[in-house]
């Protein structure tokens, strides 16, 4: 009965037209789910601000800021000069937060890029070859999963010297496993499909398969892990910052945190501890809608009706 | 009396971009201990309509006009708690893809002792017995109640949904193409088993296929459906000797046998079936009959009587003789595939 | 016809091994499933073979190996004087270029991101062919062997847009563009709907008549065997037990499991009352296969003389081979 629907539809089909394509039915999804769309919006403007952080922020980081008496503004509460308030040592929280954005999504996006391209390269040759290739990988996999992961960081960032580099480079060490696990249970039947078998019928070689045939369909699976994987290493960098294995020289809400910990002020500093605290659960809400909108494209049972 | 009365049924699929007009003014009736065969090509609307009497359609599927008369009641306007004690007791189903709906933590007995225990007031002794009698029939070992699904080949399972299905004594058995998933000698046994079972327990079965030679051999009667629309009913008999409308003339020529008749080149009906979305105008039939004319294009064949239990949807029951020896033709299905070439040319 | 063979297939076997586990690896004992155990064939040049059986006779498997979509344990295949051992770059890219398949599921067949123009593209490009203009011909040229018209407007769709029959005639498109010797069709018809069946089939006779292409057709519906191909081979658990012309074969049954299978086929005729032979429907356990003649376990006509036979093919009628021990007359007698 359902079949009538899956017969041609229109007889005039523009050429190159993909109206299954994964952007276009986010783009439809966007028009129904507010969330979504706040999600995207947020994200956007958080962009922004990264890109432009050293003109968006209004002071320098480290500058000392004095009041007309000449005395250091010491933890003032949000004023019209200092929209956060101060640290301290009369830092301004405002410029910090801006400036700390850039590592946020800089550590997010190069971290679960990352991840992403070592974990579904590894996943798909795993799924596609099969047989020992598949073992090897797989156990590797499940030796990474034995790491736990705060611990492996602090280690690595104490064994390197601590930058945001080195944050990246753990996050990515220890994530691929996920994404690897997840790629390759789907290639695995994505390789059972005879299109497959068809295309190493008409000559097509492995790398040829992998690339054009079995790739474009674990690709929208592989977007979404990259959204969750965006999440996973901002709060990574946050967490590793405000643990004091950050790097010095960059601006981090983490490492915010971290100073503001360590100088005792936690309790009696609210701003100082609110505005890091609300930036980091701002992006991180807005990364998740933006990844639950794509989850629904991805996952048709999910799609709306 | 009847025991089965549809009388002008109509189902619609609501969708996002539309309604689908699966099921249009369907009529028939099935007495007791008859059984009927439901013909017709994938999206032709049989399986909806035994849905429908079985009160199984999908949450989009709607009952939007006519009624289903069972034993005198409507079965449209039951509730849900009526239509329960009807399954199973009353109207069992056996379809395509049952043996998969076994439970595989479980025993096949065991699901089939909870089936009869739920629909009955028997005592677990009494339905372990009637589960072996019913295997007895379907030619399954008793020890096999105690079987797991994935201990089973197909044949069994399928046989053992069959056996359910037939446990208590239901009056209508809807078969939904019970046996396309296994191997034809698998099939013609279970098949013959079936037709045993329904003449001794004088049970009356709607038989859905799309092979048409196991009807000719299962029913009395056949129902060809196209397009949501009974396009010729009749009975075996007649049917596979003469059949009437240009789409049965269509399947006929389409049939490889396997008996030494050099019938000549087999010869498919060009085209696909029509999209049921929208407005519907004229026959169903229309893009891929060869003999459509103008009022064919605008206006809906009723259903008629053209002989004993013989009726037809088509303008033009009086050209039969044209028609069948038209048909045999090659040209005159060639001009279709033309036809409809040049009607896609021209849309595009 | 010519009687100059494509395809040689001499003492074929496919075991695969069912000792996985980690405690496997200790035991002596390997269990094999024997999924073809030495079986010999031929297929002469512009012939249709029809390979019949029911699921797990092999006869997928048969049709998988011909392609070198599977390795074979043992035996020799030679296609069209090249030995399949024959490992080299340059026997493969030949072998890859004469051989093609169709396989049973249309949905499934092509890849669900390309556009149709795409998929029959492939085979192309892997081959070498650059030039745009010269690739959009042929794919044009194999749209419209296919049968799909007009051509240029399909070209551009996605799979997703055609029809069950549409699809399938893409495949076949994607199987003749770049002028194959042989192509293996699985199942081609099976899951379509029975109105357009004809069509497919008419086409790959016609690719036959014209292309003067070589055929192995796999099936399970000895109808569609009995109008496509011009010989059949039957098999039965890993063995072919009958082979021969395709009519005489479907009318003078030699072995008593084509007997069966042809008795089991239901008539689209009220009036014919079929003769019904009754066996045992379940399969032995494919693991532990009977000794002696496969058959014997389910046969009606079984002896224990049966017990101890080795499956060797006797020529009963002109070229029709049996692998039953008794003759046409003998089996009659018995009954």
């Amino acid at each position: 009965m359902v079949d009538a629907m899956n017969k041609p539809r229109s007889k005039t089909v523009k050429p190159k037209d993909k109206s299954n394509s994964i952007s276009r039915l986010f783009l439809n999804n966007l028009k129904r789910d507010k969330l979504a769309l706040i999600g995207v919006v947020i994200l956007v403007i958080f962009l922004i601000i990264g890109v432009f952080s050293e003109s968006l922020a209004p002071y320098d980081p480290s500058t000392r800021h004095y009041n007309e008496e000449g005395k250091i503004r010491r933890l003032e509460p949000p004023s019209k000069e200092h929209p956060f308030g101060t640290t301290d040592i009369g830092r301004d929280i405002f410029s910090q937060v801006i400036l700390g954005t850039r590592t946020a999504l800089i550590v997010g996006l190069l971290a679960s890029f990352l991840v992403t391209f070592i974990g579904s390269t590894l996943g798909i040759i795993s799924g596609y070859f099969g047989g020992k290739v598949d073992a090897i990988i797989m156990r590797i996999v499940d030796l990474f999963y034995a790491i736990p992961f705060i611990p492996f960081v602090i280690v690595l960032s104490a064994v390197l010297s601590p930058s945001i580099w080195n944050v990246i480079l753990a996050v990515s060490l220890l994530s691929w496993r996920t994404v690897t696990r997840l790629v390759r249970s789907q290639v695995l039947s994505v390789v059972q499909r005879p299109f497959i078998k068809a295309a190493r019928v008409s000559g097509a070689g492995h790398g040829r398969i992998m690339l054009k045939y079995v790739l474009p369909n674990v690709i929208p699976l592989i977007m979404l892990e990259m959204a969750f994987n965006i999440n996973a290493a901002i709060m990574a960098e946050a967490s590793i910052a405000f643990l004091g294995f950050g790097d010095p020289t960059k601006q981090s809400w983490g490492q915010i945190l971290h100073i503001n910990f360590v100088t005792g002020n936690s309790r009696n500093a609210w701003w100082w501890v609110a505005s890091p605290g609300l930036a980091i659960v701002l992006l991180l809400v807005s990364v998740f809608f933006v990844s639950r909108a794509l989850e629904e494209v991805v996952d048709p049972r999910l799609r709306g009706r | 009396m009847n025991l089965l009365e549809v009388k002008n049924l109509d189902i619609d699929y609501v969708t996002k971009e539309g309604n689908l007009k699966v099921v249009r003014d369907v009529s028939f009736t099935l007495k007791q201990g008859e059984s009927v065969g439901l013909v017709g090509e994938s999206g032709c609307g049989k399986t909806t309509l035994a849905k429908t009497i079985m009160r199984l359609l999908p949450d989009n599927g709607v009952i939007s006009g006519g009624e289903i008369n069972y034993k005198g009641e409507n079965i449209v306007t039951k509730n849900k708690e009526e239509i329960r004690k009807l399954r199973l007791n009353e109207i069992a189903m056996i379809s395509q893809s049952a043996m998969n709906s076994l439970n595989p933590v479980y025993t096949v007995g065991e699901q089939i002792i909870e089936g009869i225990r739920s629909h009955t007031n028997m005592s677990k002794k009494e339905a372990i017995k009637r589960a072996e009698e019913v295997f007895a029939i379907i030619g399954l070992e008793k020890k096999r109640l105690k079987s797991y699904p994935h201990q089973m080949s197909g044949g069994m399972k399928q046989r053992a949904i069959i056996a359910m299905a037939l446990s208590l004594n239901p009056s209508l058995i809807i078969a939904d193409e019970p046996t396309t998933a296994l191997d034809v000698v698998v099939q013609d046994k279970i098949l013959s088993q079936i037709t045993e079972i329904q003449k001794q327990t004088k049970s009356s079965m709607i038989f859905i296929t799309h092979d048409i030679s196991i009807i000719s051999e299962l029913c009395e009667t056949i129902i060809v459906m196209y397009g949501g629309k009974i396009m010729e009913k009749s009975s075996s008999k007649v049917f596979f000797k003469a059949p009437y409308h240009p789409y049965s003339l269509g399947l006929q020529n389409a049939f490889p046998s396997i008996l030494d008749i050099d019938k000549g080149d087999l010869i498919s009906i060009p085209g696909a079936p029509p999209n049921l979305m929208g407005e519907l105008k004229g026959c169903r039939f229309k893009e891929r009959c060869p003999f459509r004319t103008d009022k064919c294009m605008e206006e809906l064949p009723e259903l008629k009587e053209i002989g004993e239990d013989h009726q037809i949807a088509c303008h033009y029951p009086e050209r039969v003789d044209e028609f069948r020896e038209e048909s045999k033709k090659k040209e005159t299905w060639q001009m279709v595939s033309d036809r409809i070439i040049n009607e896609s040319k021209g849309d595009a | 016809m010519s009687n100059e063979y494509l395809i040689k297939v001499e003492n074929l076997k496919k075991y695969y091994s069912i000792n996985k586990g980690l405690k496997d690896v200790f035991s002596k004992e390997k269990s094999y499933v024997k999924a073809i155990d030495d079986i010999s064939f031929t297929i002469n040049k512009g012939e249709i073979l029809g390979l019949a059986g029911e699921s797990g006779s092999g006869k997928t498997t048969t049709g998988e190996i011909l392609v070198q979509l599977q390795e074979l344990t043992d035996g020799s295949v030679t296609f069209d004087g090249y030995d399949f051992a024959d490992k080299s770059k340059e026997a493969n890219r030949r072998f890859r270029q004469d051989v093609q398949m169709i396989f049973q599921d249309p949905y499934e067949t092509l890849n669900p991101r390309f556009t149709i123009f795409e998929t029959i593209a492939e085979p192309l490009k892997i081959f070498g062919m650059k030039d745009k203009d010269e690739i959009y011909e042929k794919v044009i040229e194999a749209l419209e062997i296919a049968e799909l018209r007009p051509a240029e407007q399909f070209a551009f769709r996605y799979p997703h847009e055609l029809s069950g029959g549409q699809r399938q005639r893409v495949a076949i498109a994607r199987g003749i563009v770049i002028a194959p010797k042989f192509i293996v069709a699985d199942e081609p018809v099976s899951m379509l709907d029975v109105s357009i069946r004809a069509d497919i089939l008419n086409l790959l006779r016609n690719l036959r008549d014209k292309m003067g292409l070589t055929m192995l057709y796999v099936s399970h519906d000895l109808s569609t065997i009995k109008y496509l191909c011009d010989r059949i081979a039957v098999m039965y658990l890993g063995k072919i037990v009958e082979i021969g012309d395709v009519k005489e074969v479907i009318n003078n049954p030699q072995h008593p499991y084509t007997k069966v299978l042809l008795s089991s086929v239901p008539i689209a005729d009220p009036d014919y009352i079929r003769e019904r032979i009754e066996i045992d429907d379940e399969l032995p356990d494919q693991i532990n296969l009977p000794v002696g003649c496969r058959f014997e376990p389910r046969c009606p006509f079984a002896t224990d003389k049966c017990k101890s036979v080795d499956h060797a093919l006797f020529e009963r009628r002109d070229k029709q081979w049996s692998a039953c021990i008794y003759t046409d007359k003998e089996l009659i007698l018995k009954k």
